[in-house]
């Protein structure tokens, strides 16, 4: 543990300070974990858990910010983009996992 | 002091030493966009060249919360206010980003971490930083993400269960290690001279025999990268995983391989290799090295902080999602186009992007064979078009090391969509 509490008067101490954004960060921030995670390979069903689980602090703040609803939409949105594509890789003529 | 020509910056710039370039240089590309924190690669490090009695606070590898946090705490806000003070109010850039690659990113007009003179006290001081407090060292991440006790019990957890304390706006992740500068701030501040860059790959080592523990590569250092040991009283830094860069893994076949953090990416965020450079320093024309397609011909990577002058080697691919003021600071003027590039890749950009992890070896040369068109569909308002091409990687020896294809459509519509196209 640290020598001593987090001062709050301290202006590099930033937790719990909002700082500002542009309305649409978060939703941006959606957007890009799941073009990214679909990109990779993930489905629906995988990524909506994602947004779900609070370990992924980033997805799991949109999720909650923005409700399930718009989360799902999202997801939708990019799959009909993106989730056409199936990257495979092959080394010395053996395919292998992404 | 000399002068050096630093095309971060588009200009000349002072420093301690004449230029001496390597004929390549180790260099990476980072996707923040992709960066998950697991911290995979904060812990291949550690387990690799940090786990002994006196090394508990190195990372030489870390990943930081941003803007919350930093290892040392505070680095960049410190470092940036030291700017700030001996030049107050000029750091700015002026010109454009253009395709010149002597200054892609205009002109800083500010001062770096070697010209603001009159901060640089005693006369003897050669590059402006700070020491950071063991304090700083020694509890990276702490109140980054982590769950933090009710205010005023420490050393307790919640009773009715950890609760993590919440950023109601927007952060990332920033994963970082030694730069391995073009000017690097620790070899100029050295007075015994023992930090050297290796003229075959640009490397910069802490000669361990003729350094004397002084920090002063600490203190100058603007990335806080180097280390001080205090059972051994030296200093210590990121080595740049040199065994496996020289081919020296017996995994390797001889092949000069990326780094344990590199390899160990679960994000698939990161890429790296050694570029070509000219004589001036500027990276020579090598337009299917991946690097210098992201660097040079695509502009999508950027390189972290590059008013402090050192010319880092590391290069960022920003988030797309934070504010672009706080991404200029960071990234410098390519910001926009860079993220605008990013956000609607086109064909080779989509690419190269696939040539990130798929193997341990290091890319010299890609290949993008075309393929028929898959697919169109609009995305965000935009047209997007999907192209079955094979993206094709080759190492050193020439050899082809993968390639990656694009397989047909595994789309599974929502059952409540089953009806529609
Ligand atoms: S990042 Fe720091 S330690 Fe690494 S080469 Fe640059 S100045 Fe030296
Ligand atoms: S291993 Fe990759 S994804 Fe995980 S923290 Fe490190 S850089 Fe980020």
């Amino acid at each position: 543990m640290p020598y001593k509490d987090p001062d709050p008067n301290d202006p590099d101490v930033l937790v719990g300070v909002a700082l500002p954004a542009h309305a649409e960060a978060i939703r941006e921030m959606a957007y890009v974990f799941a073009e990214e995670f679909i990109r990779l390979g993930y489905d629906g069903k995988h990524l909506l858990g994602l947004f779900k689980n609070p370990f992924y602090a980033a997805a799991h703040g949109a999720y909650r910010a923005l409700g399930e609803e718009a989360i799902e939409s999202i997801i939708e949105e990019c799959i009909d983009a993106w989730g056409g594509v199936r990257f495979v890789t092959r080394e010395g003529g053996r395919e292998t996992e992404p | 002091m000399s002068t050096v020509y630093n095309w971060h910056l588009g200009r000349k710039m002072k420093y301690p030493y004449q230029a001496a370039y390597p004929k390549r240089q180790f260099a990476f590309v980072f996707n923040i966009n992709r960066c998950i924190a697991c911290q995979t690669c904060t812990m291949a490090c550690k387990s690799t060249w940090t786990f002994s009695k006196g090394q508990e606070h190195m990372w030489w590898a870390n990943v930081e919360t941003k803007p919350y946090g930093g290892y040392p705490q505070f680095w960049d806000m410190k470092i940036l206010r030291l700017l700030d003070k001996a030049n107050q109010g000029k750091q700015d850039w002026s010109g454009r980003v253009s395709d010149d690659p002597k200054r892609p990113y205009g002109q800083f007009d500010g001062k770096t971490i070697f010209e603001a003179e009159r901060m640089l006290t005693p006369s003897s001081t050669r590059v402006l930083g700070y020491l950071p407090t063991d304090e700083e060292w020694n509890f990276p991440n702490i109140y980054e993400d982590n769950p933090v006790g009710p205010p005023g019990k420490r050393f307790q957890y919640h009773k009715t269960g950890v609760k993590l304390p919440e950023h109601k706006t927007w952060f990332f992740y920033l994963a970082r290690i030694c730069n391995h500068c073009t000017y690097p701030g620790c070899l100029a501040a050295c007075p015994r001279k023992a930090i050297y860059k290796r003229p075959e790959d640009g490397i910069v080592l802490v000669d361990q025999k003729r350094c004397r523990g002084y920090r002063k590569c600490v203190e100058a250092c603007p990335y806080k990268k180097v280390m001080y040991r205090g059972n051994t009283r030296i200093s210590e830094k990121c080595v740049a995983c040199y065994p496996r860069i020289e081919g020296k893994d017996p995994e390797s076949g001889g092949q000069p391989m990326e780094t344990r953090c590199m390899a160990a990416c679960i994000g698939q965020m990161r890429l790296q290799g050694l570029v070509k450079m000219n004589g001036d320093g500027t990276w020579a024309e090598d337009r299917y090295n991946p690097l210098y397609y992201l660097v040079h011909v695509a502009k999508v990577a950027l390189p972290l902080y590059p008013q402090f002058g050192t010319e880092p080697n590391g290069y960022y691919i920003p988030p797309r999602w934070v504010p672009r003021e706080y991404l200029r600071q960071m990234f410098g003027p390519g910001v926009d186009e860079a993220i605008e590039r990013y956000a609607y890749p086109d064909r080779e950009l989509l690419a190269v992007l696939q040539l990130f992890r798929r193997s341990h070896l290091i890319i010299f040369r890609y290949e993008v064979k075309e393929g028929p068109k898959i697919y169109e569909t609009t995305h965000r308002g935009r047209k997007l078009t999907v192209y079955n091409d094979t993206a094709i990687a080759y190492g050193q020896n020439g050899k082809e090391i993968f390639r990656t294809t694009v397989e047909e459509p595994i789309y599974v519509r929502p059952a409540k969509h089953a009806n529609t196209i």
